[in-house]
């Protein structure tokens, strides 16, 4: 079940804070929500699940929320790192969560033991650590078995050994035909989770695409040859962009290796060192998103 | 509506202050109605019998109202609080359903309160003459037509507190603005009135109102419940509107 966010649009005062987004959650894949503080992320996916009052609209599976019969069989949310009551206990709180959708006992028991809950499954949560608070948070959001998931910020406060957990687990849900939206801005975790991503800065769509997509349009080749000076011409003469980085090398971008190598070969110049250097996600995103934050830090002196 | 009001089932039967509440509600007014019962017992004919025409249950369930209040309060109040608010209404994307459950399930939880306080009052004014050596008198406006107006008054007044907390999204002012309203703004504002003669403000106050149609007879009781519901409705219509239209 895919999700369709169509012209998004939401003001506070003056300030235009979602503007005119329209992207796809995918799914099969989960699709990582970026952007700097500011951007927009929160209020839109509160705009998506209609909790706030907005413009545009979104659809689950060709249907607004509202209209499908067991709302929490389609989306389980995770939108606040406490969402719960401190003075009812974690069994309660999804006990409370499972009525809609007449989920049995025996599913609690379930997605408690799935996140590591069961010994504190009767305790009062206001004791609990922002990494309980969040596994909390997320068995509250598979509880029914939803068809697509939306979460905020799910990996803050948890340790790595749960990040990875996390990670394996959404792949596995997405797998499974569903629909995951996270955002995060832990950009080298979702460059492991997610395969696509939404990009947003200043509540305007900056990118909507796959990892690899984003990724290799901002790699380059690095070439280190005998004679760098007679070869990169030749290489601007193919369409490419070049960069002499000294040492390191001739950077090119607009070429993939296979190509270089063979102009090289071509020109009789002998290479020690042909290599792609792919972008990380993070480079990537500030190239992206440069001026687009909201909050920056000052210069530091 | 039955997923929303399962959940609200649920989400008022899972939190230990609700049944603190009606503990509280059923040992407070109860234990002061014991006391009062006990001093009249003990001065015999001359104490002038109970507090008012209502046998004294209008003098204790304003009391047994106001420890209720907070379970009102709390329907939205917690909500907005925590931030449960946004599961919530991910659950139940509509919102009106989600507003007339929690009313609702407000509304059926404070009758059982309500009852169950009512009777402990009536139970204790009656030890309170059997201590004091009077013998054991019943409250015999307890029950009938009498004893259905004070479970009335009860209700609408924790609904005010519940109305007014989902207009506010405030649960302090919520709990405390019927009671200031109850003990302090409308007793100055009839003792202005008995000064002034508007004999006509004790049909437009809602609590003084509320607990006159606890002690009245008749239509005029009737009527006296009506204004307080209507004040419940002139708090609770604009906030069932603004709960559907605001951000949550």
């Amino acid at each position: 079940m895919a999700i369709d966010a169509e012209h998004l649009g939401k003001s506070f005062g003056s300030v235009r804070a979602v503007d005119d987004l329209s992207f796809t959650v995918p799914d099969g894949v989960v699709t990582g929500f970026l952007g700097p503080n500011g951007a927009g992320k929160s209020t839109a996916m509160r705009l998506m699940l209609g909790l706030d009052r907005g413009d545009g609209r979104t659809l689950f599976d060709g249907l607004p929320l509202g209209d499908h019969s067991h709302p929490s069989r389609v989306v389980g949310t995770h939108l606040d790192a406490r969402p719960f009551l401190p003075g009812r206990t974690a069994r309660d709180h999804l006990r409370m969560l499972a009525t809609e959708a007449r989920v049995p006992a025996s599913r609690i028991d379930e997605v408690l033991a799935l996140v590591g809950l069961t010994e504190v499954a009767n305790d009062r949560p206001k004791s609990f650590s922002l990494g309980m608070a969040q596994r909390l948070g997320l068995a509250g959001a598979i509880l029914a078995e939803p068809r697509c998931l939306m979460l905020d910020e799910p990996a803050n406060g948890l340790d790595p050994q749960s990040i990875q957990w996390l990670r394996e687990f959404l792949r596995h849900y997405a797998s499974n035909g569903c629909a995951v939206l996270v955002s995060s801005h832990l950009l080298h975790e979702m460059q492991l989770m997610a395969d696509h991503v939404v990009v947003i800065a200043s509540g305007r769509l900056i990118v909507d695409g796959t990892i690899d997509e984003l990724v290799s349009q901002r790699s380059d080749v690095i070439v280190r040859s005998t004679d760098s000076a007679r070869l990169m011409p030749l290489l601007v003469g193919a369409g490419a962009t070049v960069v002499d980085e000294g040492q390191t090398g001739v950077a090119v971008a607009g070429l993939a290796t296979d190509e270089v190598g063979r102009i090289a070969f071509d020109a009789g110049i002998a290479i020690f060192e042909l290599t792609e250097r792919r972008a990380s996600l993070e480079e990537t995103f500030m190239q992206l998103t440069g001026d687009g934050q909201q909050f920056a830090f000052g210069e530091s002196s | 509506m039955s997923g929303e009001l399962r959940y609200e089932w649920v989400r008022i039967s899972t939190v230990r202050s609700t049944w603190a509440l009606i503990g509280l509600a059923m040992l407070v007014p109860a234990g002061l109605a014991l006391f009062v019962s006990y001093l009249v017992g003990n001065l015999g004919d001359d104490a002038g019998g109970p507090p008012d025409g209502g046998g004294g249950l209008s003098a204790f369930l304003p009391l047994t109202a106001a420890v209720l209040c907070a379970i009102g309060a709390a329907a939205f109040g917690q909500e907005y609080r925590h931030g449960l608010i946004r599961i919530t209404l991910a659950i139940f994307p509509r919102r009106t359903p989600v507003f007339f459950a929690k009313a609702l399930m407000v509304a059926i939880t404070i009758v059982v309160a309500a009852v169950l306080s009512i009777a402990t009052i009536v139970l204790a004014q009656a030890l309170g003459g059997v201590i004091a050596g009077s013998g054991a008198t019943w409250d015999n406006t307890a029950w009938g037509a009498s004893g259905l107006r004070a479970v009335i008054y009860v209700v609408f007044f924790v609904l005010i507190a519940f109305a007014i907390t989902a207009l506010t999204r405030n649960q302090p002012l919520g709990i405390i603005a019927p009671i200031v309203l109850a003990v302090l703004i409308e007793p100055i504002v009839s003792t202005i009135a008995f000064v002034q003669g508007w004999s006509w403000m004790g049909w437009v106050l809602p609590f003084s109102g509320g607990a006159a149609a606890v002690s009245s007879q008749g239509a005029e009781a009737w009527g006296h419940l009506a204004v307080f519901g209507g004040w419940f409705l002139i708090i609770a219509i604009p906030a069932w509107i603004v709960f559907v239209r605001r951000d949550a």
